[in-house]
């Protein structure tokens, strides 16, 4: 097997690409970067510009948020075939996490220009995204109330 | 432009066109008649009376009659060539000024496709009936006179028995011509109907197949088709008949020569004889020839008619903007434009219908910073505009006290900057799209052109910037890209950008100096696995295969890695290493995945110009080789394809493409090619190419390449992370940012800017307008693909740089619009209010005050 469509195949695991026909796939394999990261190294830091969706293929990258007072707390664990970066993407904003790799992790770097355009051209991709997107800002909500209900 | 076709070409090509009437004059009234008169003589005097001298002496005559005639004949066609290319030029090159001055609205409901067309292929028709346009009636007309003529001369009676039967023929064919001309029109129609009925099925496939209309719709075109056959048929008929009745009356005619002629020999012999007979026969044949092409031309002469007046329509578009002036060095700039708008009932009506701007009041002060706020089809773009006088509007709008409609286009093109959202860069380098706002007229006299290190450039006014020598100009544009933030990404331009030495003879001095410096920085902190630095034994799966296998440089274009794959050096040595059936199977594997990936991704995407191993352009080519590969093994297709199969080989890099099977095999075979290339070199070869060598620098590597003697790691974010921050560090030491950000200025943007981000092309855009020191700005979501807190910190640092000059701007949130002097608020189409930012934001129930609050923005007040 080439190496491009061992790619595809890892792309076909994640659930938002997971219903896509398989030349947008290799499209999506091929204009994405293969980047690796050292143990500890940092991926994505908060508030930096936002240039690209990361797609976890090999170790762990541990999702860090900082509050108002510096203090770093650990909001999530993405493992392998996670998709993270694309919130910043869409809204054309800041990172709004940092996120750091825990092993040494392997990515699929997709550009933002890329995602943006697989968005727009691919109504499933665009309805996934709000569905992930939904979902977190519903956890969001839920966290915030609980947050309330315990002050 | 001139509507008739014949006034066209009189008016374009009178002098010419009178030679060659002169010519066909002489060629049909002289020559012709001549030549027949000859021919009589030779019968009835020399022959007749068996005179040789007289034979010799008029067959001499006879003979330089032939080649007078054929000489003049060469030069009427070669003019008439002449004619038609000279006028084909300069009627395309007229119809392209026109689309220059199209209306802009008139171009969102033309297509582009059409319009190529008709420059391209609808023109090239009349081109060719230019130069026959007068020559040919000229020509055959005279033909037709002089042997008429010589006939009438030779004896009136029987010019008159052979002339019995013109004014039929005329009647007849004229009649059916016409006919034929009226059904070829209704044919033309009829399948511009079918082409429509085409677009219309492939745009509604849908459609018929949910409603199963698939037989209907084949049906119907069916229908049409055979309407269609019925004309065809028709013409066939009639011009198979028209041809009948020309040859019944070309025989009947020399039937009734032979039969009067014959009866005035034998019973007159004294006013007529044998040699006038023969002379008449061949009078007679003569006469239908030029009678033919007369009938031809009349039809060409139709069709032409015809074809022109429907390309000049489609060019003549209401609104066409001024001509533009060709050469012109004078600098009718004006530097003394304040920009005070006054707008009274400005009104702009879209598609007749919409009104985008709905009698608009609105005063701009000079140099003031206007926001223009609205939502989507408030006319906030319309206005932005119509004061860029870039679509009409009917109301009054004053620019410093004069009608902007009366403002000459070029003054507003050249005081005026205008940036929109979707601003287009073109073709060529970062520094070309920076200077593309200071290319108005040819200024042959102001030429710095040559001694700026720019090729082509008497094309360039740089007199706004008030600068004298090269590095004047990259300063100017440097502080450009510094004021729109590119300057980072210029950064990384200049690293991947490749330097000419001839250019930049310095560059490639002081970067081989730092080369050392930077293999000893990898040296010392034991990083040697961040760069893979060149080695004659390695195969490097971050260069090209071309790259490996070459593994030198030459400045040979032959050697060039897009040429490489035709060298017969380097066939040799590839099918000496049996590598050449390896690379045609890698080839094929990357053609086949590069065709199904971007087969339907459109021509001008992106995506293509940066990311794809062949071109849109080469797309066709390389999916009919891939067809071809599903009947054939790549290795015995035939060599056209096998070449193409290498030279995309050789494109690819491994770690980056990640396409192909690269095993050991098949890098021991590289490394074996690249050893047998540089030791087998023909002597041809021996003197240019050199293989990579430390201390030398390489011209076909780019500014990084050649620092590093090497390729990054490009898969480790770390490699990637330490060779930037060190090389950046070791240039800024070396005092060598500058020379990486000017050659960063050569970097190719690509069709259409397709190789830079939107931001950045957002940026040159800005930089663009801001590089040709305009009077007025004039923005229209100019930076809206950036992150928020740059945008702003950009459209603060446009305001200073446009301190005292005025600026008006569509801003896409509202509250850009702080950082301006006044905000105006658009709402369908007219002034909602206006004011500061500071009274609108806190004005209850204001418009604004609702806008920021939709747009999530603080609005203080009761909140």
């Amino acid at each position: 097997m080439q190496p491009l469509e061992r790619d595809v195949e890892t792309l076909r695991k994640i659930p938002l690409f997971a219903g896509l026909p398989t030349a947008r796939l290799k499209l999506i394999a091929y204009t994405a970067e293969v980047v690796e990261f050292a143990p500890g190294e940092t991926i994505v830091r908060q508030g930096d510009a936002a240039d690209a969706v990361y797609i976890v293929t090999e170790g762990e990258a541990e999702v860090l948020l900082r509050d108002a007072d510096g203090h770093e707390f650990n909001l999530a664990t993405m493992g392998r075939h996670s998709l993270f970066g694309e919130t910043a993407v869409i809204c054309k904003g800041r990172r709004t996490a940092t996120v750091r790799a825990r092993d040494r992790v392997a990515t699929f770097k997709i550009s933002a220009d890329v995602f943006l355009d697989l968005v727009r051209q691919s109504p499933e991709i665009s309805m996934q995204v709000m569905t992930v997107l939904a979902q977190r800002l519903e956890r969001s909500s839920t966290l915030l109330q609980q947050q309330q209900s315990h002050s | 432009m001139e509507r008739n076709l014949h006034r066209y070409i009189v008016n374009r090509s009178l002098r010419p066109q009178l030679v060659l009437i002169g010519i066909s004059f002489v060629l049909g009234l002289g020559l012709n008649p001549v030549m027949l008169d000859l021919q009589k003589r030779i019968i009835n005097q020399a022959i007749g009376q068996r005179n040789f001298d007289a034979l010799l002496w008029l067959c001499g005559a006879f003979l330089g009659a032939v080649l007078l005639n054929g000489a003049f004949k060469y030069v009427k066609q070669n003019l008439e060539g002449y004619i038609s290319e000279t006028m084909l030029r300069d009627l395309r090159s007229e119809l392209y000024n026109r689309i220059l001055r199209f209306p802009l609205l008139h171009m969102r409901n033309t297509s582009t496709g059409q319009l190529v067309a008709m420059i391209l292929g609808e023109v090239e028709d009349l081109g060719g009936y230019f130069g026959l346009a007068l020559s040919t009636p000229a020509f055959h007309g005279a033909m037709l006179i002089g042997t008429l003529g010589f006939m009438v001369y030779a004896n009136p009676w029987m010019a008159a028995v052979s002339m019995v039967l013109f004014p039929i023929q005329i009647v007849f064919i004229r009649r059916l011509q016409r006919k034929v001309s009226a059904m070829a029109r209704d044919r033309v129609r009829m399948v511009r109907g079918l082409s429509d009925r085409i677009q219309e099925s492939v745009g509604g496939l849908q459609e018929i197949y949910a409603n199963d209309t698939a037989a209907y719709e084949s049906g119907r075109f069916r229908h049409q088709l055979q309407r269609i056959f019925k004309i065809r048929l028709s013409i066939y008929n009639l011009k198979y008949l028209i041809k009948w009745i020309n040859n019944f009356l070309e025989k009947f005619g020399q039937f009734l020569l032979l039969l009067v002629g014959g009866w005035l020999i034998i019973n007159h012999p004294d006013t007529f004889n044998l040699g006038t007979l023969v002379a008449f026969i061949q009078a007679y044949g003569q006469l239908n020839e030029p009678w033919r092409e007369l009938i031809n031309f009349f039809q060409l002469k139709e069709n032409a008619r015809v074809k022109y007046e429907q390309v000049i329509a489609s060019f003549d578009p209401p609104g066409l903007r001024g001509e533009f002036p060709g050469d012109d060095a004078a600098r009718d700039r004006s530097a003394a434009l304040a920009g005070a708008y006054d707008l009274r009932q400005a009104s702009v009506v879209l598609d007749g219908r919409t009104h985008a701007l709905d009698n608009l009041q609105l005063t701009i002060e000079p140099h003031q910073h206007v926001a223009l706020v609205g939502t989507a089809g408030s006319g906030k773009s319309t206005l932005a505009l119509v004061l860029a006088k870039l679509t009409g509007f009917t109301g009054s709008v004053l620019l410093d006290g004069v009608d902007l409609a009366q403002l000459p286009p070029a003054l507003a093109g050249r005081a005026i900057g205008f940036v929109p959202a979707d601003a287009r860069l073109f073709t060529g380098s970062v520094l070309d799209n920076l200077l593309y706002g200071l290319r108005h007229r040819r200024t042959r006299e102001l030429t710095p052109g040559a001694e700026l290190g720019l090729t082509g450039e008497d094309w360039l006014d740089l007199s706004p910037l008030e600068i004298e020598n090269r590095a004047g100009l990259v300063g100017a544009a440097l502080e450009a890209v510094r004021l729109v933030g590119l300057e980072d990404d210029l950064f990384a331009f200049g690293l991947r950008t490749r330097v000419d030495p001839t250019r930049h003879p310095d560059v490639a001095e002081r970067l081989l100096g730092t080369r050392r410096l930077v293999a000893e920085r990898f040296a010392g902190e034991g990083q040697e696995t961040a760069v893979e630095f060149f080695d004659r034994d390695r195969f490097s799966a971050y260069a090209s295969i071309g790259e490996n296998i070459l593994f030198g440089h030459s400045p040979h274009a032959a050697l060039a890695l897009e040429q490489l794959a035709q060298h017969p050096h380097f066939r040799a040595v590839i099918a000496e290493v049996a590598l050449d059936g390896p690379l045609v199977e890698l080839g094929a594997d990357v053609a086949r995945d590069m065709v199904e990936i971007f087969k339907d991704i459109a021509a001008d995407n992106e995506l293509f110009a940066r990311f794809s191993l062949i071109t849109a352009s080469e797309l066709p080519e390389y999916a009919q080789v891939v067809a071809r590969i599903g009947r054939t093994p790549p290795t015995e297709l035939g060599a056209a394809d096998r070449d193409r199969l290498i030279r995309l080989a050789l494109r690819l890099i491994p770690a980056r493409h990640r396409l192909g099977r690269i095993d050991e095999p098949f890098i021991a075979k590289v490394l074996a090619a690249r050893r047998q290339f540089a030791e087998t070199l023909p002597p041809d070869l021996a003197g240019s190419f050199v293989p990579y060598d430390r201390e030398r620098f390489f011209t076909d590597g780019t500014v990084l390449d050649n620092l590093l003697f090497g390729k990054v790691v490009a898969t480790s974010s770390l490699a990637v992370k330490k060779v930037n921050a060190i090389v950046e560090e070791i240039l800024e030491a070396e005092n060598l940012r500058g020379l990486v950000l000017e050659v960063g200025l050569d970097y190719h943007v690509g069709l259409f800017g397709g190789r830079l981000s939107l931001p950045q092309r957002q940026r040159v855009a800005l930089a663009r307008a801001l590089l040709k020191r305009p009077n007025i700005l004039i923005l229209d979501g100019a930076l809206s693909a950036l992150e928020p807190g740059e945008r702003l910190e950009l459209h603060r640092r446009v305001l200073m740089a446009m301190k005292d000059r005025t600026v008006v701007a569509a801003v896409e949130r509202p509250d850009l619009a702080r950082l301006y002097d006044r905000v105006v608020v658009l709402d369908a189409g007219t002034v909602a209010e206006t004011g500061t930012y500071q009274e609108l934001i806190v004005r209850e129930n204001g418009v604004l005050r609702r806008l920021a609050v939709q747009a999530g923005v603080q609005v203080g007040g009761e909140g």
